[in-house]
């Protein structure tokens, strides 16, 4: 369980953000979160203003983007959604496959309100 | 000064160009208005000084970051990475859930690599140094990081452990993780690659509830193999379960208690030096 280290980790970048641009005040942020990030999405929910409320910044929204499991099959280069988690190709069954997603943890975008 | 978010426009090539760089650049900003958008499609060729005047008090302006949440985490371990590469040492960093026999496994492996590989350990564990107590006298310098509450070492925590555990002749460093299957996949410690352990008593679909660790590993270990005749342990199923979420994973079945296996196992950490 380090979704709250997680959220601290998006709440010093946000922070960091709005000390290097004085007079925005970040509304919203935009997370991608793979399927496989070992990130679990409610959690993290629960963590994000707990997080917040210990940081200097305001009250803020949160959006999770859940990213989900991609592979490229490196026999019939055919790119496949994976079910659950067993790395197949979609396409051919091979089980020669590269994760093309699912493993993000990334800020993907901010809303900023400037004064 | 870029008048959408105030930083300092001309340093930030983004702005001339968010959109083909953004996967690019993780640790840049950069940033566009929604009515620019509309106003010129999905093209993107405004001049930062032209939209001044509209520019209403409550608006709202969207920043593409496109950057890792643990970015501040990967630069140090990228450090630790140049730093061991440097001093040309292997490092291993073994993850696997509480008890799985990673103490154990290192116990053995120091004793077998004493005399002929200079070994260093870093352990880390929420609290105590048990670990650390039972890895010591075996020819090889051991650091125990207390990590608190947290669930998983992190790369500064390495760092800092890195200057008092290296010596002049380490060839190989192995990192215990804290016993967790989950968090430590996720944070990288600079490590050339990391390890799952998965104890025979936990169950052959662990591989599969777990995906994390197991997909990121290089090598999975089987330990505990001498307690098989005691659980309903279907090893084939299992190494099917592991190379599903980890086609070209290496393989390791081994009990550190009846030493079957642990040959293997040395030889595979002679062939990385
Ligand atoms: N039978 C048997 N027991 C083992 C083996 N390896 C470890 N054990 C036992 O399993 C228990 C846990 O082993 P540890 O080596 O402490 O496990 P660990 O992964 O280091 O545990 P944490 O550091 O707490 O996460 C101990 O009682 C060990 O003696 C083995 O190969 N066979
Ligand atoms: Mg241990
Ligand atoms: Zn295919």
């Amino acid at each position: 369980m380090h979704e709250l280290s997680i959220a601290e980790a998006v709440i010093k970048q946000l922070e960091s953000y709005a000390g290097t641009h004085p007079g925005c005040t970040v509304k919203k942020v935009t997370l991608e979160v793979g399927v496989i990030s070992g990130i679990d999405r409610s959690a993290l929910e629960f963590a994000f203003p707990l997080a917040l409320e210990a940081s200097s910044l305001d009250k803020l929204a949160l959006e999770i983007i859940t990213v989900p499991v991609s592979v490229e099959c490196r026999d019939c280069r055919a790119k496949s959604a994976v079910d659950k988690f067993m790395l197949k190709c979609a396409s051919c069954s091979s089980t020669h496959v590269k994760i093309c997603s699912g493993r993000e943890l990334k800020i993907k975008s901010m809303e900023i309100e400037e004064a | 000064m870029c008048k959408n978010c105030g930083c300092d426009a001309s340093k930030d090539k983004m702005h001339q160009n968010a959109h083909e760089h953004r996967h690019e650049h993780g640790g840049h900003y950069h940033v566009h208005e929604h009515h620019h958008e509309h106003e010129s499609g999905h093209e993107h060729h405004h001049e930062h000084g032209e939209h001044q005047h509209d520019h209403q008090h409550s608006e709202t302006t969207h920043v593409e970051m496109e950057m890792n949440i643990l970015s501040e985490n990967d630069r140090i371990a990228a450090e630790n990475r140049a730093l061991l590469k440097s001093r040309g040492i292997v490092t291993v960093n073994l993850i696997s859930s509480p008890g799985s026999g990673k103490t154990a496994l290192l116990e053995k492996t120091l004793d077998m690599l004493k005399g002929d590989v200079p070994c260093a350990v870093i352990v880390g564990d929420q609290r105590s140094d048990e670990d650390a107590k039972r890895l010591r006298g075996r020819g090889a310098p051991v650091t125990q990081i207390e990590t608190d509450d947290s669930c998983h070492l992190n790369a500064g925590q390495v760092a800092l452990a890195l200057e008092k555990t290296l010596q002049p002749d380490t060839k190989l460093l192995f990192i215990e993780n804290v016993g967790n299957l989950v968090c430590p996949a996720a944070f990288d410690l600079g490590e050339d690659f990391k390890i799952a352990l998965l104890s025979a008593p936990e169950g052959e679909d662990k591989p599969l509830k777990y995906p994390s660790l197991f997909n990121t590993a290089r090598a999975v270990i089987i330990t505990k193999i001498d307690l098989c005749p005691y659980l309903d342990w279907d090893i084939e199923k299992c190494r099917r379960y592991i190379r599903g979420v980890n086609p070209d994973v290496l393989l390791f079945e081994l009990s550190s208690r009846s030493e079957k296996g642990v040959n293997s196992w040395i030889s595979y950490l002679k062939t990385l030096l």
